[in-house]
């Protein structure tokens, strides 16, 4: 038996962005940048590891948007030519720093990660990561678990006793569209944002999950008291149970002045050449002639806090990669050391992270969890990977205990998707959710029109509360973006609200909106049934 | 005390009291529903027409219906939001109204401006609401406004109390769903609890990404 226990979970998600109406639209690139960068790359650790041998656990998300995304014939057929043309672009760096000994096998790099995923993407996976994913699930060494719907803020659609059905229909939704992509029921769930208020574990129950997953002072706070602290999962008084995150391995990956990304021998994610060269040299790849963006080559490694960037080296980068996996391991070993003794079952460490950390914004984070599994499994046997129902299988009775209200953003509060910047969102967003359950009440038999604009309908309320709006205008990034996702979604619920109540169906016009917002075609209104 | 009801989220005092301060009358007006920010047209906004009726491209200022909303944001802080009916308009145009959020101890009470739609109150155990009231109060003075809208209680069902005592169980799944059975470990689990519980407050803020 280990002494102790590692659950790492990465949480992949993206806003459901999908813009059939253009010819190509610069917020797709979002998917197209983190599947070459995190997505493709942890396929790559997963099948060397498979080729090699070496088995691995770990449990990941692919949030219903996500993997609707990644399932859609269009999306697909854009990123292809995306990778083709970054191709292009690399290729043209290759030639303009052909005779640099610096430069010339970066650019080279960069265009064989281009290439490379353009080759995997379209013949070892047949443009479909969804699948590819799921191999590893039926081959035991990922659990890939649900999230909500559209990754809407739970919490925050209880403005009555009656946004439970607005919760539930978040839960039930993912957990239908996981069967149709994974064949199976899920075991757990990630909440989005982690965001967690009593009452949402039954819901989950309900539902038949097993696992959810807290921020450390959901579990840190329950009542009573833990007695494990977040060394083992609480049981909710609905059977559901909830593994908190740890601090520690939180603390050594996501800080900003201390984390392991920051290291000066990785490559520096803010310097591109989509902002280095000359505008005649990319203006052909910008999706506005006068707006720069990233083009995902870049040259320089973080160096330091400095603005005067030294140059990226590949090897340097590999070496502290390797170093630093040894770190977290000796880490983990040390912490399961330490708590061990006052316990009477081996701890267990919860590690999660955004799963876009590894690859898109940490370059050599697929690398890092690569030397990782590898070292765990050549290098001691004291720490054993494991999955949160891997754990719950070998210790399936624990301490029962009412979580605390919590979430994974800015004081462990919901205030990053409700505050002075995004409160205007939820009058109108709790208002289409009290209309959609007037609809599912009203329309019990209807015509196959009415029914095909009542599922439309659930969809413009389930891409309304998608907790990335909310989050995007707090932070300040691309808020007309946000805002604009919001009020189309609302207008198009609020115009079917309107059509269906007076009988008047714009088929053309529905037929349309089809085509736009597309995620879970066997979605049904009726999920939103009292 | 009472205080400006507005989307700035003023600093708000609490009172200990049910008495409304008189200089604050001089800032209520009958309020308004506002509109959300305006979207501003761009390229990436719903493209001219091509079939089918247009697509509305703003939102409702109001829903005309009376309804008052709270919201928990965390133990401390809370959002309450409000609509009112074309009657109710009618009816109070004249008075002024005030917004009243009643905790354990405390009440929080505030002004409404022309154009405010949200309150953000952030007091220590502001989740833990008991009662809010909206609406006209005709008279200088008068405690409570004529006119409830909402009363409501506990939606969140925040702070729910429960027993210190340590209880162990395990989730039971099938086609039903998933359920608690109680269980009696052998032997009784034993833990240091202080050794193996974090300090919170040396936890870092929690990041997170989006692109």
């Amino acid at each position: 038996m280990a002494n102790g226990y590692l659950a790492l979970t990465l949480h992949a998600h993206l806003p459901f962005v999908r813009h059939p109406e253009r010819s190509r639209f610069m917020e797709e690139d979002w998917l197209f940048e983190a599947a070459t960068e995190t997505y493709l790359p942890l396929l790559g650790v997963f099948e060397g590891l498979e080729r090699d041998g070496v088995p691995f656990r770990l449990a990941m998300s692919l949030t219903p948007p996500l993997a609707e995304m990644l399932s859609d014939p269009l999306l697909q057929k854009r990123y292809v030519r995306y990778l083709e043309q970054r191709m292009e672009l690399a290729e043209s760096e290759m030639k303009r720093l052909r005779g640099s000994r610096e430069f010339y096998p970066l650019a080279e790099m960069h265009y064989e990660l281009f290439a490379d995923s353009l080759r995997r993407f379209q013949d070892d996976y047949g443009s479909d990561l969804v699948q590819a994913f799921r191999h590893f699930q039926e081959i035991g060494s990922l659990e890939i678990i649900a999230c909500g719907a559209t990754h809407g803020l739970l919490p925050l659609m209880r403005f009555s006793e009656s946004g439970r059905v607005l919760q539930r229909a978040q839960i039930q939704v993912a957990v239908d569209q996981y069967w149709e992509k994974f064949g199976r029921a899920p075991q757990g769930i990630w909440l989005p944002e982690c965001a967690y208020a009593p009452g949402i574990e039954e819901l989950l129950a309900e539902c038949g999950l097993r696992y959810f997953y807290l921020e450390a002072h959901g579990i840190l706070n329950a009542q009573p008291t833990p007695l494990y602290g977040l060394y083992a999962p609480l049981t909710t008084r609905s059977g559901v149970a909830a593994f908190g995150r740890d601090l520690e391995t939180t603390h050594q990956v996501w800080s900003r002045e201390v984390g392991y990304p920051g290291h000066p021998d990785y490559r520096e994610f803010y310097r591109d050449i989509g902002f280095d060269l000359p505008h005649e040299k990319i203006q052909r790849y910008l999706h506005d002639p006068n707006i720069r963006h990233m083009m995902g080559i870049k040259y320089y490694r973080i160096t330091g806090d400095t603005d005067e960037k030294a140059t990226y080296h590949p090897g340097w980068a590999r070496e502290r990669a390797a170093e630093h996996a040894e770190d977290f391991l000796r880490k983990r070993q040390a912490q399961i050391a330490r708590a061990a003794p006052h316990m009477d079952r081996p701890p267990l460490i919860v590690s999660n992270y955004d799963a876009e950390l590894f690859g898109h914004w940490w370059f050599e984070g697929p690398l890092f969890l690569d030397y990782l599994f590898r070292k765990i499994h050549f290098d001691q046997d004291a720490l054993r990977l494991v999955s949160p129902s891997d754990y719950l299988d070998m210790y399936p009775v624990n301490q029962v205990a009412e979580p605390a209200l919590s979430s994974w953003g800015k004081n462990g509060t919901f205030e990053v998707w409700l505050n002075e910047t995004n409160d205007w969102i939820y009058p109108h967003m709790n208002k289409a959710g009290e209309r959609m359950m007037e609809l599912a009440a009203r329309f019990v038999e209807p015509t196959a029109l009415e029914r095909r604009a009542l599922n439309q309908a659930a969809r413009e309320l389930l891409l309304a509360q998608s907790s990335d709006w909310a989050f995007i205008i707090a932070t300040g990034t691309t808020v007309e973006y946000a805002v604009q996702r919001v009020h189309t979604h609302l207008a198009r619920f609020t115009k079917l609200y309107e059509d269906l109540k007076n009988g008047e169906m714009d088929k053309a016009w529905l037929r349309e909106i089809e085509k736009r917002d597309n995620l879970f075609p066997n979605l049904s209104y009726e999920v939103y049934r009292r | 005390m009472s205080k400006k009801a507005g989307r700035s989220a003023p600093v708000h005092e609490s009172a200990s009291s049910f008495s409304v301060s008189s200089d604050a009358w001089r800032f209520w007006s009958v309020p308004t529903a506002p509109s959300a920010p305006p979207a501003k047209r761009m390229e990436t906004m719903e493209p001219a027409v091509k079939v089918g009726a247009p697509v509305l491209e703003t939102l409702p200022e109001s829903y005309m219906e009376d309804a008052l909303t709270i919201l928990t944001v965390g133990p401390d802080r809370i959002v309450v939001y409000w609509d009112a009916s074309a009657e109710t308009m009618r009816r109070y145009e004249e008075a002024p109204w005030e917004l009243v959020v009643a905790m354990d101890e405390f009440e929080e009470r505030a002004v409404v401006v022309d154009g405010t739609r949200h309150w953000h109150i952030e007091r220590h155990g502001a989740s833990n609401w008991t009662e809010a009231r909206f609406g006209a109060v005709r008279k200088l003075g008068e405690p409570t406004p004529p006119a409830r809208l909402i009363q409501n209680h506990s939606t969140q069902e925040m702070h729910k109390k429960t027993e210190p005592q340590t209880e162990w169980g395990k989730g039971t799944a099938d086609e039903n769903g998933t359920r608690l059975e109680t269980a009696h470990p052998d032997p009784p689990p034993k833990a240091d609890t202080d050794a193996l519980t974090p300090d919170l407050n040396r936890a870092l803020p929690s990041s997170h990404t989006v692109p």
